[in-house]
Order: C-alpha cells, then sequence, then structure tokens
C-alpha cells in the first residue's frame, strides 16, 4: 500500500503494543510493516483479542468499539492468519487474559 | 529589508517539495500562476539596506491561498484524510535516548537514510483532530495505566504486567525500530529507555497521544 514512508527491508524490528486493534485495515498495515522490515526482524505485538473472555468481549463490544477506542475486533486465530498473510513465521504467541502477546519473525520471502 | 527566498537543492524544503505529488491542486496553481509581480509593487515598503530579511509578500499571498484551499470540503484534502487511510500516521518521530524528538531539519538528515522519497508525506492537518476527539490521550492514559482496570476489563494480572515488559524488553533488536501505533507511549517507553542507543520511529493517529509521548516528565512522575 506504500504509506509508510520508508523503503523496503529498511528497519530492525516493529513494536506494536496495544495498538493494532485501532488500525482501519490491519491486514494492509501488517504487509505494510512487513515490507518496511529487514529479513527476519522481530515483529512484537500485543493486541486484545476477542473470544477470550466475555466481559472482555462486552467492553469491546459496548464501548471500546462505540467511542473509536477500538475499529476492530478479531480473535487469535485472525490475527495469527492476518500475520501469516503478511509475510511473518516463527510464532510464539502468549496469551494474558484478553490481551496476546506475539513475537514472530519476518520470513523475507513471499507467502504463497 | 525585502530578501530574495531562494530554495537551494538538497535542503530540507526542496525534499519536502520532491514528496508532493506532481498533480498536486497547490503544484499545479505553482506552475502555472507567476505570483511575482507582488514583490515589484511592494518593493518600496520595505527598507533597501537595513533590517531584518523579511517573508517575500508574494510568499504571504501564496500562504492566504492556501487557507482558503484548506477547507474541509476541498477535495484535495481527501486524500490526506487519516480515517480513510490504512495505517494511523500523524507526524513522524524520531525517540532516542528516551526522548522523543519531532523530525526536524537538523535530524532529517539522519531520518532519510531510510526514507523512501517515493511516499506520499502526509502533513498534519487540522482536520485530523476528529481522531484525537475519539481517543481523548489523558483519559486513555488514566485507565490503560490503571492495574484495576487491566485485571477487570483484560484479565491480565498483576503478575504478569512484569513478565509481559521483560519477555518485550529481551527481545527489542537493536537499530531502529518501529513503534506503530505508539499512543502516549506507556507501553512503550520502557522498550525506549531499555535501548537508549536504538531509534525509535513511532506513529499514531492522534496528535495528542503523540504530544504527550513527547513530554519525558510524564513517564517519570
Amino acid at each position: 500500500m506504500g504509506n509508510l514512508p520508508f523503503k523496503d527491508n529498511s528497519l530492525n524490528g516493529c513494536l506494536s503494543l496495544n495498538g493494532f486493534h485501532a488500525f482501519l485495515k490491519p491486514e494492509e498495515g501488517a504487509r505494510e510493516i512487513s515490507r518496511t522490515l529487514m529479513k527476519d526482524a522481530p515483529m512484537l505485538m500485543t493486541v486484545a483479542c476477542s473470544g477470550e473472555r466475555k466481559f472482555s468481549d462486552f467492553i469491546i463490544d459496548k464501548i471500546m468499539i462505540p467511542r473509536g477506542f477500538f475499529t476492530s475486533s478479531l480473535g487469535i486465530n485472525a490475527y495469527k492468519q492476518m500475520l501469516i498473510n503478511a509475510d511473518f513465521q516463527g510464532f510464539n504467541i502468549q496469551m494474558l487474559g484478553a490481551l496476546m502477546f506475539v513475537n514472530c519473525r519476518v520470513s523475507g520471502e513471499p507467502s504463497p | 529589508m525585502l530578501v530574495e527566498t531562494t530554495v537551494k537543492q538538497g535542503s530540507f524544503y526542496n525534499a519536502l517539495y520532491q514528496m508532493i505529488p506532481d498533480n498536486h491542486i497547490l503544484k499545479q496553481i505553482n506552475s502555472a500562476i507567476d505570483l511575482s509581480f507582488v514583490n515589484e509593487l511592494l518593493a518600496d515598503r520595505y527598507c533597501k539596506n537595513f533590517g531584518r530579511p523579511a517573508k517575500e509578500p508574494e510568499m504571504m499571498l501564496r500562504c492566504q491561498g492556501d487557507g482558503s484551499l484548506d477547507t474541509p470540503n476541498s477535495p484535495d484534502l481527501a486524500p490526506i484524510n487519516p480515517l480513510s487511510d490504512n495505517v494511523p500516521l500523524h507526524l513522524p518521530i524520531i525517540i532516542s535516548s528516551a526522548m522523543p524528538v519531532l523530525i526536524t531539519p537538523a535530524n532529517f538528515n539522519q531520518a532519510r537514510q531510510i526514507w523512501n522519497p517515493e511516499s506520499r508525506w502526509r502533513v498534519f492537518r487540522r482536520s485530523n483532530t476528529a481522531r484525537c476527539n475519539l481517543r481523548p490521550s489523558a483519559v486513555t492514559d488514566a485507565f490503560v495505566n490503571n492495574r484495576l482496570f487491566l485485571k477487570l476489563v483484560w484479565g491480565v494480572g498483576q503478575k504478569q504486567i512484569p513478565y509481559l515488559s521483560e519477555s518485550i524488553k529481551s527481545r527489542l533488536p537493536d537499530g531502529t525500530v518501529l513503534d506503530i501505533p505508539c499512543g502516549t507511549a506507556l507501553f512503550g517507553i520502557q522498550a525506549y529507555t531499555e535501548k537508549p542507543n536504538n531509534i525509535f520511529i513511532a506513529f499514531d493517529y492522534s496528535i495528542g497521544m503523540l504530544r504527550m509521548a513527547k513530554n519525558p516528565k510524564r513517564h517519570f512522575r
């Protein structure tokens, strides 16, 4: 999508702490981050997932999304698939309540 | 004193100008209309030899024109509206030594080594504050930092928070690291202090949050 003003393979790593749910198009955001990262560069991400805790889901649906704090609410598998599609690999996923901590790396090879 | 302004090749402003698309309406107006006659008309209003160098009247006239074009209904604003974009972008800030700094002409060359000149340069405009209103930075900070809130809403226990921050810090690479979106840097600040020699480039939708991220006192109070 060419929105991040950085060259391909120019950054050493990426942090995304509790913010991916605020992206309007998280899939394209993940692809753009993957483009700018070097091969094997780590991506450290924490994000609130839906489908883990009923109370968290209630807060997301009734407060976070209507108030504009969240734009989307995805589950664990949806986030993982999104990162796989964006050319990430080597996933290490840990759940802390409804928060998902993901540590993965850019494969550097185009996904099939 | 009236001095003719020249934009030097390779300067910060020239680099910014090159990032504007050729079909941008202001660039088209610039190439089509010559307003230099305004300088000649008003030349006798300025002292010839003394005084601080003044901005050219031509430039002031152009600024007035820009202001009239920069309205919410202008179709030219549509491409830079962050609500229609897929990655949150505002003014990028480079953070080094745990001290967020806006990109300025002084550190621009440092950023330029990784900069992609073909991408569109986005400039913060007032219309973007719509997003700030949706995510008030002070409210976010007060709630997100609250351990009771973390436990109740997200189910994150008190012992898990230091574990999470240690996990992030231990896996953080050296070099240039992107933090997107950074918010108020509430979570990222520990990473910034862990790697003081790194360059952290942080983006966010909200200019209010970026301003809070720039304030180091907030993090260490």
